[in-house]
């Protein structure tokens, strides 16, 4: 951008709020907290936030199923299975190729990563499953951030998304999310529910664009 | 994409942006005989706002009052300090590989977006909503410049191929009905005809999958502009946006200069209010919070990523310390559900692509109100757009403040000494017992006994012509005070 143009358009504001300076900038104070609503402190604070998490998540539409560390493979081959899901994508995450990749081929599900070509993606893949990078109880939302081991696509082009989310990565509201303002993802999403529109007569349709089922895979972890 | 040919008008006029000044009491009384859209509107809008009143109470109990003024004074906070907010998230902005354009009026926005897509060879464009673009009217400007662009909301597409226009800020086919849907699905998509919301969905997302794969550009506008790391968030439901933002390789964002917020945590306490306020939703099925293209290591997303500032009058606004705060408004659309005279008048009447009180007083300020003197009448100053606002912008004081403006004239002769009789009356106990029992008696002797006075005589009539005038109760307050025995002065 060339620096001219720039401070015309910078002077141009300057102008109207009547300086001709840039001023100095108190941040303001306001009481943040009357919003965010910490949970009560309980004995076991780390269950009372799973379970206010799996409250609000079934209540904007997603379905969640909570398992034992243990007990994570055979939770997810359960769910493909029931829901007679024949082809996945999943993210890089290490967990998929320790703990998820084999159980899943063994029930002659199709698996595959990032590498498949678009057209793939759009017409052939059934559900894409995903690593949360954090989840937020007070909204119900799952939180997936582009990186390295998450593509984009693999939660938003299949009619499925599956999201592993570990407990520990659950926060009590928006404002305990740590997102470095100095060097966030290219893309962070919160996703809280599955795609909807009601542009037609107010009819609620599920399944717009984005996936039109959220299934969230809560262990401990 | 084939079009109708004859676009939709109201009242010899375009449905938006009509060509000379425009007067919202005739284009209103063509949409006031309409009774289907009178119902559709009348449901939508009274169920969003109750939806909105509900969430509200059940997240933040009694403090809501006091959060709506909080989030208000954050907004007004950034606005005063536009000047340094803007330049801190330019630099962020492109520390982080945005590449940010700045236009001062509309026609710049539309060229810096037409030269980025020729530049980039683009044939289509993938676009999703944003009231930005309906302002600059940036479709027609690509289509102009052989870029095909299509809209992938579902209503803003429904809207594109019936050639319509939005008619409110978040249900932009608040209007529109299953049957008219169907119709254009048949004539413009070749589709089978079926008026199943759940079908005609399907229709949608077959054919608009089809363009994500294809497009070349992605287009979005935006909601905040986050100053302390250079974001820009994007809130959206059926998924689209996120489409638009992760799957051509260019993404071009148009956004208004005073969508910017300090910080995240000031986006937080935003988010919390945004979609209770405009669908009752805790929060978009959608936010994202797009910081400049993809990483290196990134598996995918566009690999630029531009954004369009857009001044186009807001400047303007911002030097006018008395409606400077209009620049706060989030676009929720919750003023519009709760004002009784767009319930009534309904989008299309304002004439603009933002209707309602926030449209009523922004409208006149961006396009001048020499074009739109009649739209700050458009309100009842009942205040339930004040009330429902989630950063709590007086809209009925600046409606105030810009009838004044309308008026220069002094008040005829009539006028000025019933004025003044008025003021006498008002102004001694004595004048107006006498005068109210008077106003009574002789509303009585018009209704002959009824308790509404469904048609005034004369010059009254056209108070009358679209509503009844209810009838005070036969005996005064103070009279039944005094009965009761209370107190009397």
């Amino acid at each position: 951008m060339k620096g001219t143009l720039r401070e015309i358009f910078l002077e141009r504001i300057r102008q109207a709020l009547g300086r001709s300076t840039l001023q100095p900038v108190e941040p303001l104070e306001v009481d943040h907290d009357l919003v965010r609503r910490p949970l009560p402190v309980a004995a076991d604070a780390s269950r009372a936030r799973s379970e206010l998490f799996t409250d609000r998540a079934q209540a904007v539409g997603m379905k969640v199923v909570t398992c034992q560390r243990t007990e994570l493979a055979t939770t997810v081959v359960n769910f493909l299975t029931e829901a007679q899901i024949s082809s996945v994508q999943i993210s890089s995450d290490p967990i998929f190729d320790q703990e998820l990749i084999e159980p899943m081929q063994e029930t002659s599900i199709r698996v595959v990563g990032n590498e498949i070509d678009l057209d793939t993606l759009y017409d052939g893949i059934e559900c894409g499953i995903t690593m949360a990078s954090a989840a937020v109880a007070s909204t119900g939302s799952v939180m997936v951030s582009a990186s390295d081991q998450e593509s984009r696509l693999t939660s938003l082009v299949p009619p499925n998304h599956l999201v592993l989310v570990p407990t520990s990565r659950i926060v009590d509201d928006l404002f305990d999310l740590s997102i470095s303002p100095k060097n966030p993802p290219s893309c962070v999403t919160l996703v809280t529910g599955p795609s909807k529109t009601a542009d037609i007569e107010g009819v609620l349709i599920t399944g717009v664009h984005g996936p039109g089922m959220v299934q969230i895979v809560l262990f401990d972890g | 994409m084939n079009r109708s040919s004859t676009p939709t008008s109201v009242d010899g006029e375009p449905i938006l942006f009509p060509r000379g000044t425009h007067d919202i009491r005739s284009r209103a009384a063509v949409f006031l005989r309409d009774e289907t859209l009178q119902g559709a509107v009348r449901e939508a809008t009274t169920l969003k706002d109750q939806a909105r009143r509900d969430v509200l109470k059940e997240a933040f109990g009694e403090d809501v009052d006091q959060i709506r003024s909080i989030a208000g004074e954050i907004k007004r906070h950034t606005i005063d300090h536009l000047d340094y907010y803007i330049e801190t998230w330019i630099d962020r902005a492109e520390a982080a590989g945005t590449r940010v354009h700045l236009a001062i009026d509309h026609e710049e926005a539309n060229r810096i977006v037409v030269e980025i897509a020729r530049e980039k060879n683009a044939k289509l464009c993938v676009k999703s909503k944003s009231m930005v673009t309906e302002e600059t009217r940036l479709v027609p400007q690509l289509e102009a410049a052989g870029i095909e662009t299509v809209e992938t909301d579902l209503g803003e597409f429904i809207i594109q191929i019936d050639d319509d226009a939005p008619s409110h800020i978040v249900m932009p086919m608040i209007h529109k009905d299953r049957k008219s849907v169907a119709r254009a699905f048949v004539r413009e998509l070749g589709a089978e005809y079926t008026e199943e919301p759940e079908q005609l969905t399907r229709i949608a997302r077959e054919h608009l999958r089809e363009k994500y794969r294809r497009a070349d550009v992605g287009i979005s506008g935006g909601n905040f502009l986050v100053a302390e790391s250079g974001s820009l968030v994007l809130c959206t439901n059926e998924g689209n946006g996120r489409f638009c933002t992760s799957a051509p390789p260019t993404h071009i964002a148009v956004v208004g200069i005073e969508k910017v917020v300090p910080g995240f945590k000031d986006l937080w306490l935003l988010l919390h209010l945004l979609a209770r306020s405009a669908t009752g939703q805790p929060l978009t099925c959608y936010s994202q919070i797009l910081t400049g293209p993809r990483r290196q290591e990134d598996q995918d997303g566009p690999t630029e990523m531009h954004v369009v500032l857009v001044d186009a009058g807001r400047t303007r606004i911002l030097a006018d310390p008395e409606f400077r705060e209009s620049l706060g408004c989030i676009r929720c659309g919750a003023c519009l559900n709760a004002c009784p005279v767009y319930r009534k008048a309904t989008g299309h009447a304002y004439g603009s692509v933002y209707s309602g009180p926030i449209g009523a007083v922004i409208t006149p300020l961006l396009q001048g109100l020499d074009k739109n003197p009649t739209l700050p009448e458009a309100s009842s100053l009942c205040g339930a757009c004040f009330e429902a606002c989630p950063v709590n912008i007086d809209l009925p004081r600046m409606l105030v403040a810009l009838r004044r403006k309308t008026r220069k004239r002094r008040g005829t002769l009539g006028e000025r000494i019933g004025l003044w009789w008025l003021r006498r009356v008002f102004s001694s106990v004595l004048f107006y017992r006498v005068a109210a029992s008077i106003q009574r008696f002789a509303l009585s002797c018009l209704t002959g006994g009824s308790d509404r006075l469904r048609a005034a005589p004369g010059p009254l009539s056209g108070w009358t012509r679209d509503r009844d005038l209810i009838l005070p109760a036969r005996r005064s307050f103070r009279k039944r005070w005094h009965d009761r025995g209370g107190a009397s002065r």
